[in-house]
């Protein structure tokens, strides 16, 4: 800590640590202002490809308004995110038809950033942390949480699980889903060896568990009691417990997220707008703006439920730039489970 | 000559929908990504899907569940045609809306409310079985091969009827008058006679829906899935939108969908050597004659009562279990006790929904547009078809047939190519690219239902008229449209109807201007609002009943003029 010294009066120097600290806030905003006018310039709407319902990022994006009011945002829901990705590769060909602004999983920005059609940006400028832009072709801005979803009415006293080694217990036979991806499997290799991983696995595969397409889907049988329990996402069990569904959800350890990635379009129509959309996103507004709006919030700026859901987990996932091995494990896994535990040719 | 000349424009036409997409087809399966901006030409795909693990273990699902589902519909598809259209069946209008009202249910949906019906944990028939005879565990399993066949099957059985029933309408009673005369019995005019001369229109039916169960996937997507009974189809969806790579396998799913397109083409020739064969099956002829219900005698309120049956399982039970969850607050087994708990806040919300007038407005331009494009496409085609003897003509057949072949995800990326390239016809993003996607995949339905009823139009009439001085145009105004209109406007419902509630396609081709119903409804599903889609469905189902209703009225009030 610097401390006064010599004959500097105390309260100029408190003045002056406090010009100091707040100057990198000053020039953020500057940024933000700047780049503000220069989006209100722009013919826009800024085109935001993200696949939540669109009920749900309307009330993102009014919250932007209210703070930018002059800057027009518009989300298209995509399926998902490789039907993001593919998009913005074949919109790539034709100038003027790109969205401005993708949302999707890092294997996902990964690949648009290797076939060149991110834009490159000192989001640091802007205000993010290191964490949330630790490449300058993208932004986390938010993450899913896997979790145990159970119903509450048929899961009761012992049964109640506490971890990922109670997923296991062979009272599940035949009676626990996930979804179809091995995405949390796969993701486990990051915080388990290999080799633990796999067997964890192929365990819980010989379950014979439900395959879903969606772990919405899955929260929906587990709310209605085709199913007891499962390996869920955090945001997709929030619908039916907001609705008095007898679900709840067991937080795990260590926890296995899938984050939200952002990046705007090298070859985007509305460059100042989706630069400012995307900064104002990893602002506390922004993040608590979309965490109410999709139950999906940072776990990198403080204030946010997921933060505090987080707070002392060990958060394991994947990173953009190990796309490779996390796309080989998913492969793997996938197969894993499609076998139901038999380990796939 | 001039004759010929006219075909060309509507063989250019086809050639554009259909054969674009299958040269992008052929291009994407060689180049490393699938995309045609991918640097480099590979067999990688070809030998990733033909060689790998993944695709020879799901054939015999696929071949069980489409044989299965296609012969079931097949079956009960021309039993339902021949007793509505040729028998004494009591109240035939009323059974033939009841027939054809299920075709207003999206697959997605009806496969849902039968796992709500059907399911052995929650599903209510299950439940209402077990409490009525005793039983200690579930006596049906949705998640079943069975399940995925009986739900499919539920699924078709309207088309098929759809494309039988003016080809069972069409038949010359005089041939069954004269068998009967003969002493002939009801099998032997069944076997011997009703379906040799309906073979055309049966083989379309047949080949159309083999290709439909080889490519769809709401219903093994959501019924067999979950138990890991995987078909062909789940590989693309896959390899589509879950792929591990992080980007679509479009390479891969265009190599694999070469393999349909080859059994549509093999399936599309045996169809043309056995059905398009001169006037063989001729049944319309200058003679007039006035058709004469055959008696179903003791049978016919056992035949009833199997059509109410079947009305009960395809469309009452579906619609009032969606019914009723779209009125509970989350999904649930529906017990008296959830009753209490009813709401109509799902309802509410649609219908107060900021996006909904301009999904209806957009659903009924694309379904308009559609229908009336595929009906009269149809005609055209199958009257150059049957009709001309211009070289190149079974071409103009197959290429209406082809696009079926081709998986919808890859129809709807050969689009978003071809407009992100044609950029003067400024369709991306728009209700139009879809009104082309439908246009496309429709066509095949429209041509196999009108070629089976032109192939029963005499060739007497319209040479009549051409010796009276009735030109080109005029006999197909004057004579052939008023002869096969039944089955042009059943083209024309049957499109309309897809068209509203199709998924895939919508999904595949959104943008910022073209959202419909469907995606409205999808919107709410997969966010996780299962009864809020439910009420979606209830609502297009009750306007496409409206829909099917009024042609109905329609047609009886031609039938007693």
């Amino acid at each position: 800590m610097i401390r006064p010294t010599g004959p500097v009066p105390r309260r100029l120097f408190l003045a002056g640590a406090a010009a100091l600290a707040a100057a990198p806030a000053r020039a953020q905003n500057a940024a933000m202002e700047d780049l503000a006018r220069a989006a209100a310039r722009e013919s826009g709407p800024c085109v935001w490809y993200e696949s939540s319902p669109q009920e749900q990022t309307d009330r993102v994006i009014a919250a932007f308004n209210r703070r930018y009011p002059n800057v027009r945002v518009q989300h298209v829901r995509l399926v998902g995110g490789v039907d993001i990705a593919a998009r913005m590769v074949q919109e790539a060909r034709t100038p003027g038809q790109s969205a401005d602004i993708a949302s999707v999983s890092a294997d996902q920005i990964w690949n648009l950033n290797r076939r060149n059609l991110l834009a490159q940006v000192e989001w640091q400028r802007l205000g993010a942390s290191a964490q949330q832009a630790p490449v300058p072709f993208t932004v986390n801005i938010a993450a899913a949480a896997y979790v145990i979803v159970y119903n509450t009415a048929m899961v009761t006293g012992d049964a109640v699980p506490r971890g990922w080694d109670d997923l296991l217990n062979p009272r599940w036979q035949g009676r626990t889903g996930t979804w179809l991806i091995s995405h949390p499997f796969a993701q486990l290799t990051k915080a388990w060896d290999e080799a633990r991983a796999t067997a964890f696995t192929e365990r819980y595969a010989r379950l014979n568990p439900m395959l879903f397409r969606s772990t919405f889907t899955l929260a929906q049988q587990i709310a209605a009691g085709e199913l007891p329990i499962g390996l869920g996402l955090w945001h997709a069990s929030q619908p039916v417990i907001a609705r008095g569904a007898p679900v709840a959800l067991v937080p795990l350890e260590p926890t296995v997220t899938t984050s939200i990635w952002t990046a705007v379009a090298r070859n985007a129509p509305n460059p100042n707008s989706a630069r400012l959309f995307v900064a104002w996103l990893l602002t506390p507004e922004g993040a608590r703006a979309y965490e109410d709006a999709t139950q999906r919030g940072s776990a990198l700026v403080q204030g946010t439920r997921t933060a505090e859901m987080l707070a002392g987990k060990t958060v394991v996932e994947y990173g953009p730039e190990e796309t490779e091995v996390f796309s080989r494990n998913l492969a793997r896994f996938n197969e894993v489970l499609k076998a139901g535990g038999r380990e796939a040719g | 000559m001039m004759r010929r000349l006219a075909l060309l424009p509507l063989g250019l036409l086809l050639a554009y929908l259909a054969v674009v997409p299958l040269i992008l087809l052929g291009l994407a399966s060689l180049k490393p990504e699938g995309f045609l901006d991918d640097e480099g030409w590979t067999f990688d795909n070809w030998r990733a899907v033909y060689l790998g693990p993944q695709l020879w273990p799901m054939l015999g699902n696929t071949l069980v569940f489409a044989l299965g589902s296609t012969a079931a519909a097949l079956l009960l598809g021309t039993l339902l045609a021949w007793l509505v259209e040729r028998t004494d069946l009591p109240g035939r209008g009323l059974v033939r809306v009841m027939i054809i009202l299920p075709l207003a249910t999206p697959p997605l949906l009806l496969a849902i409310a039968w796992v709500l019906l059907l399911s052995p944990r929650t599903g209510f028939f299950n439940f209402a079985l077990m409490g009525a005879l005793g039983l200690d565990r579930a006596p049906f399993d949705i998640f079943s091969m069975g399940g995925m066949v009986f739900v499919e099957t539920m699924v078709l059985l309207p088309s098929v009827y759809l494309m039988l029933a003016p080809a069972f309408r069409n038949m010359d009673p005089n041939l069954e008058h004269a068998a009967f005369v003969s002493g002939a019995s009801v099998w032997t005019v069944v076997t011997r006679i009703v379906l040799p001369l309906l073979r055309p229109a049966i083989l379309a039916a047949a080949v159309f829906m083999l290709i439909v169960c080889l490519v769809v996937f709401d219903v093994p997507g959501t019924i067999g899935m979950p138990v890991r009974i995987f078909v062909v189809s789940s590989l693309v969806y896959i390899w589509a939108a879950e792929s591990p790579t992080g980007l679509p396998l479009y390479g891969r799913i265009a190599a694999l969908a070469v393999l349909f397109v080859v059994v549509l083409l093999a399936l599309a020739l045996v169809y043309q050597l056995l059905s398009l064969q001169g006037q063989r099956f001729a049944t319309i002829s200058g003679k007039g004659y006035r058709p004469r219900p055959m008696p179903l005698g003791r049978w016919r309120w056992a035949a009833f009562a199997g059509v109410w049956t079947y009305f009960f399982l395809a469309t009452i039970a579906p619609l009032a279990v969606l019914l009723v969850t779209s009125l509970l607050p989350f999904q649930t087994r529906i017990t008296w006790e959830v009753l209490d708990r009813l709401t109509l806040d799902h309802h509410l919300a649609f219908l107060g929904n900021p996006r909904l007038l301009t999904a209806v407005r957009n659903t009924a331009i694309i379904a308009l547009v559609s229908a009336s494009l595929v009906a009269l496409l149809s005609l055209l085609v199958s009257w150059a078809v049957v009709r001309s003897r211009a070289p190149g003509r079974r071409i103009i057949d197959l290429l209406a047939f082809l696009p079926l072949g081709i998986p919808g995800v890859m129809i709807g990326v050969g689009l978003i190519t071809v407009y992100l390239t044609f950029t003067w016809i400024p369709i991306y993003g728009t209700i139009w690219i879809l009104v082309v996607a439908y246009v496309t995949t429709f066509l095949a339905y429209g041509t196999r239902t009108t070629n089976g009823v032109l192939v029963q139009l005499h060739r007497d009439i319209e040479e009549a008229a051409s010796v009276a001085g009735a030109g080109y145009w005029t006999v197909l105004r004057r004579i052939v449209l008023p002869l096969a209109l039944p089955a042009v406007i059943a083209v024309w419902v049957w499109v309309f109807a897809h068209a509203a509630r199709e998924l895939s396609t919508a999904l595949m081709l959104h943008g910022r201007h073209n959202t419909v119903i469907s995606t409205l409804m999808w919107n709410f599903w997969s966010g996780g609002d299962g009864p809020r889609a439910a009420a979606v469905g209830v609502w297009l189902m009750l306007a496409l009943f409206l829909l099917v209703g009024l042609w109905q009225l329609l047609v009886r009030r031609q039938e007693r003029a």
